[in-house]
């Protein structure tokens, strides 16, 4: 058993990292922040900064040849994702985090040849249309309605916390095709050109400042070609989606850039006559975080490692979401103790400790344990799946 | 990367099970922690047979020359047993002290006897102060003619009453601004006069001791090691054993989490079985949560034993994270069981009380995090 990278995979991230470093670098970040953009960088920032990224290969490292990838496996999905976070960079897009997998495996020759480059590339970005004001963790009972029309479908309903809905180039959506059917058997899976008449986002705000959507769709037509995979079928085509998604690697990226903020504040900052770094309180909430990043990166290493010998993992994924998400809770929470009554002060403030990174996070992280199927959905799937508990 | 552990390792952990369904069930490992011995001689043997004792001892001194992910294993299946026997303590411990400070004839006198299960050993680190840290020894080692003479107490020491040996860290010199110089390793017979011992009854019924020692004379050539110089190797090995303790309480916690799910799907209340109860599998799933937590910890501590790269900063998260699983599992598990938990006939009470044993074992959580603390230089 072996749970370090091999020499090619610690080059690569250290490739990565300097990639990161530089593109965030103080000179290329100034006076790009926007804090209403959930990136924290203005739109423009970020669509060049994933056109590089793309350009380098990085994007599609893990991807099949055939795709234009470099087919070098899940180890550096997983580090893409982890430097990406890390340097707080908005490279890597639901295009390439949920997207790409299920259209690999569902998609026509022609929607994988039009998309997969271009997403490759970096050049079109995407948002997710699952979630409806009366579907969330029953994500089944979803009810805006796509019908056939001729050539087309014509979708008609509500979206609801679709993330980047007004900035996306396409929507990755799930609608209703078949209502007389069981719930699970009358979903389909398509993509929808976002500059499609009748679509029309509106900001959700959120607590943590950045804008965040619900969307409205009034008789969006969408050529029948664009759906995924089978008719009726998408919700098992969601559930593969959605198991990527859990896979998500990113979250120790985040705390590991939020533990080093907080260390080097520690080692700087005196109270009672000491750095707070001496304090045994601090010292053993900063090795607990420490130690929790640790473990979070042992189950990511087994969620790739198992993806990379072709298993799927399942409650493993789960176990991680919630690790990941949890952990972003406990830091942000434990980090604005640390700081004490700076703890609270926002990134305006020139007073404010690691440029206000932990009472943002604070409210950030809330999104974490909700998002991507709640933790509450994870544990019952972790229960039912791992173990067999009965229904 | 690779997680996996290999055939022979799966062979191996198929076998120990094996033996241990046979020869330590659940009725045998009660009987064992009432014995006065709190081990069975006879399956110690069984074991020194199949070449457990010495698996990961080279082959020139008797032992099998496997790895520590091999170690690992034996040591999860220990903890899901769970075997009491004087692994810790007799082999690893005293086995492993052995191979870093002994001289070629120690090794050669004492070693093969060791791992044949034909000599026990016990390590005597521990002492009234409690500590794993040099300062708390205090036992002293002084020269008079030809012979060492040790005299102080030593405490918590395991399976110390069968003992034919004890291997006894004692203080031969001070040193106020390093109280790990001046540490030196003695071999003892357990039968010398001026030692005297009396049992401790703890928790996990794992045959404690205090030991006195009272002018007890050490020939000369029994020293271990160098004279003043012992810590080093000591603090090494008690790392090591610290890992395949961490897997001894992955295997515990696992086995815990086992056996509540496994109420939990029999247990009918309400017309239904408790496992399908919400709350009740949310706790599961917390619990497989710190259960894989523990033994991925461990795993990766292993690993870099074997791989021959640095390992102190991941034996000490391990051991953190171990401690607190294995306690949180056992606990939540008991809360599965309801009622009928709080009775020895069921099983969650042998692992519950050792989770509390091994978390004091070693340095418990809030030891290990200020550990990870000064590795990440804080
Ligand atoms: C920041 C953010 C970004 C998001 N981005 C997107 C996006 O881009 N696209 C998209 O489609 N959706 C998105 N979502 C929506 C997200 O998937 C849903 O919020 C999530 O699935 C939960 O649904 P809900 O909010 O309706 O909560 P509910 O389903 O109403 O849940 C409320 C509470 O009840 C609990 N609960 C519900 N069912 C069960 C059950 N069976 N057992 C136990 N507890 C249960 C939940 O765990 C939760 O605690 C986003 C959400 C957030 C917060």
């Amino acid at each position: 058993m072996d749970f370090r990278f091999n020499e090619e995979q610690v080059a690569f991230q250290q490739e990565i990292r300097a990639f990161f470093a530089e593109e965030m670098a103080p000179e290329k970040t100034e006076g790009r922040g926007e804090r209403k953009e959930m990136y924290g960088y203005d739109l423009e920032f970020e669509r060049a900064l994933r056109r590089k990224t793309g350009d380098r290969g990085y994007l599609g490292v893990a991807w099949p040849e055939e795709y234009g990838g470099q087919a070098k496996g899940m180890f550096y999905q997983a580090i893409l994702g982890y430097e990406a976070a890390y340097a707080a960079a908005p490279a890597v897009d639901i295009g390439v985090s949920i997207v790409a997998a299920p259209l690999m495996l569902f998609g026509t020759p022609e929607q994988k040849e039009f998309f997969l480059p271009k997403i490759l590339k970096g050049e079109i970005n995407f948002c997710l249309g699952y979630s409806e004001p009366g579907a969330g963790s029953d994500l089944a009972s979803l009810e805006t309605r796509a019908e056939i029309d001729g050539d087309d479908f014509v979708i008609t309903g509500q979206k609801i916390f679709t993330t980047g809905a007004h900035k996306a180039d396409y929507c990755w959506l799930a609608a209703r095709t078949d209502p007389e059917a069981p719930k699970h058997k009358g979903i389909s899976l398509m993509i929808v050109d976002m500059a499609s008449p009748g679509i029309t986002p509106r900001p959700l705000w959120t607590i943590a400042g950045w804008r965040h959507n619900e969307m409205f769709l009034d008789h969006v037509r969408v050529p029948k070609t664009n759906l995924i995979g089978e008719l009726h079928r998408g919700w098992y085509q969601v559930a593969t989606a959605l198991d990527f998604e859990r896979s998500g690697f990113a979250s120790y990226g985040t705390a590991q850039r939020g533990l080093e903020k907080l260390v080097a504040y520690c080692k700087q900052h005196w109270r009672n006559g000491r750095p707070l770094s001496k304090d045994p309180l601090v010292r053993a909430k900063l090795a607990q975080v420490a130690i929790d990043i640790s473990v979070g990166l042992r189950f990511t290493k087994l969620v790739a490692w198992m993806q990379a010998e072709g298993q799927v993992p399942s409650h493993e994924a789960s176990v991680n979401k919630i690790w990941g998400s949890e952990l972003l809770r406990r830091l942000s929470n434990e980090g604005m103790r640390v700081l004490g009554l700076y703890g609270g002060l926002d990134a305006e403030s020139p007073h404010a400790p690691a440029g206000g990174w932990f009472p943002h996070e604070y409210l950030h992280s809330l999104a974490g344990t909700i998002g991507a199927g709640s933790n509450e959905i994870q544990r019952n799937v972790i229960a039912q799946r791992g173990l067999g508990m009965p229904r | 990367m690779d997680l996996s552990f290999n055939t022979e390792q799966e062979q191996l952990r198929q076998d120990v099970r094996a033996f241990l369904a046979q020869e330590c069930d659940r009725a045998v490992v009660r009987e064992l922690e009432e014995s006065e011995l709190g081990y069975s001689p006879e399956m110690w043997k069984k074991m020194a047979g199949r070449g457990w004792l010495g698996l990961v001892f080279p082959e020139a001194h008797g032992g099998r020359g496997k790895g520590f992910m091999d170690l690992v294993v034996l040591m999860e299946e220990f903890g899901r047993c769970p075997c009491p026997c004087p692994y810790q303590t007799g082999v690893l411990q005293s086995g492993l002290a052995l191979l870093e400070l002994g001289s070629e004839a120690q090794k050669r006198d004492y070693l093969p006897r060791i791992l044949g299960g034909d000599l026990r050993f016990s390590l005597c680190l521990t002492e009234p102060s409690a500590s794993y840290d040099p300062w708390g020894v205090q036992v002293r080692g002084m020269t008079r003619g030809e012979s060492w003479v040790l005299n102080g107490a030593k405490m918590f020491i395991q399976y110390a009453a069968s003992a034919d040996y004890y291997l006894v860290v004692a203080r031969t010199r001070d040193n106020d601004d390093d109280p790990s110089d001046g540490l030196s390793l003695f071999l003892v017979d357990a039968r010398s006069d001026g030692i005297s011992r009396t049992p401790l009854v703890t928790i996990a019924d794992d045959k404690q001791c205090e030991i006195i020692f009272d002018q007890v004379l050490v020939p000369r050539q029994n020293l271990v090691g160098p004279l003043h110089q012992a810590w080093p190797a000591v603090r090494k090995v008690m790392t090591l054993c610290t890992i395949a303790m961490c897997a001894e309480m992955a295997g515990g916690t696992q086995a815990a989490l086992e056996y509540a799910v496994e109420y939990s799907k029999h247990r009918v209340q309400f017309g239904r079985p408790i496992g399908s109860f919400q709350a009740i599998q949310h706790y599961a799933a917390n619990m497989l949560t710190d259960s894989d937590a523990a033994r991925l910890s461990a795993y990766e501590a292993a690993s870099l034993v074997d791989a021959g790269e640095p390992y102190e900063m991941v034996a000490s998260q391990a051991k953190a994270v171990c401690s607190e699983a294995y306690q949180r599992v056992t606990a939540t598990g008991h809360q599965i069981l309801g009622g009928l938990g709080f009775y020895k006939e069921l099983d969650m009470q042998l692992w519950y009380r050792r989770a509390k044993a091994m978390e004091q074992f070693f340095g418990d959580a809030d030891y290990h995090r200020e550990r990870v603390a000064q590795l990440m230089g804080l």
